[in-house]
């Protein structure tokens, strides 16, 4: 399995990264913007993707956009949001993100749905 | 008589009670402890640079995104007066308060961001002496 985390702060990738590979759910990828993110879905095939909304260069929702219509693919997304942002978690769905976890989360949880995800 | 630099510098060493759950970020392993303690004192950082740059920029916004990129930091540090104090200059920034209570803010925002600082980088030779 291969999973791609994409979320501007070093801290939350580490910790989400260090979470997954220890549940030894896949080789976990890390890319800090939104532009980064879009190159490495473009050289790698990942089973899931965890991304962010706000982001350097390119947003959660143009990421989502780009995998759904430019690459045609139905790679599953977690979106990682604040609080306060239900409008732009709706837009997400809209664009084809299949869940969300509001920040601030356990890695435990976020464990638990990428496992869920994976499952299906 | 202590000079200034000397009460500056016993200022800058204070230490302060962390109140993070480190375990359940790194499940008892120390190297991920230090990497998670050096990706935390660097958020540190950024929010008082973002501060700075807020201030001298005249933008509230600056300091807004930082906030809203280390949210998670601000979780996991659980410390009610920081996060009050980051809260209070989010304010104050926004009110245009620079004469009023912006000032007084940003002064214990600086020396709480100092303490973390220190006793998280005592945190991590704690975890390297190990």
């Amino acid at each position: 399995m291969k999973i791609l985390i994409c979320d501007d702060d070093e801290a939350l990738v580490s910790m989400i990264r260090f979470k997954l590979s220890r549940e030894n759910l896949g080789e976990v990828f890390k890319a800090l913007d939104g532009r980064s993110a879009q190159e490495l879905i473009r050289q790698e095939s990942f089973d899931l993707i965890i991304t962010d909304i706000h982001m350097p260069f390119h947003s959660g929702l143009e990421l989502i956009s780009f995998v759904r219509r430019e690459l045609k693919a139905n790679t599953p997304i977690i979106v990682l949001s604040a609080e306060g942002l239900e409008d732009t978690v709706l837009q997400a769905f809209e664009i084809g993100a299949n869940d969300f976890i509001t920040k601030p989360f356990s890695p435990a949880e976020l464990a638990v749905r990428v496992k869920r995800i994976l499952k299906n | 008589m202590p000079t200034k630099e000397m009460a500056l510098a016993t200022k800058q060493q204070k230490l302060r009670t962390l109140n993070i759950d480190f375990d359940q970020y790194t499940e008892g392993d120390l190297a991920f402890k230090r990497e998670l303690i050096t990706l935390l004192v660097k958020n540190v950082r950024e929010f008082v640079q973002s501060l700075s740059d807020s201030l001298s920029k005249n933008s509230s916004q600056i300091f807004a995104e930082a906030c809203h990129k280390g949210k998670i930091t601000l979780h996991m540090l659980n410390d009610d007066e920081y996060n009050g104090i980051v809260r209070e200059l989010q304010g104050d920034l926004v009110n245009n308060n620079f004469d009023g209570s912006l000032k007084r803010h940003a002064r214990r925002f600086a020396e709480v961001s100092e303490e973390i600082v220190t006793s998280l980088n005592e945190e991590f030779a704690k975890s390297a002496a190990a």
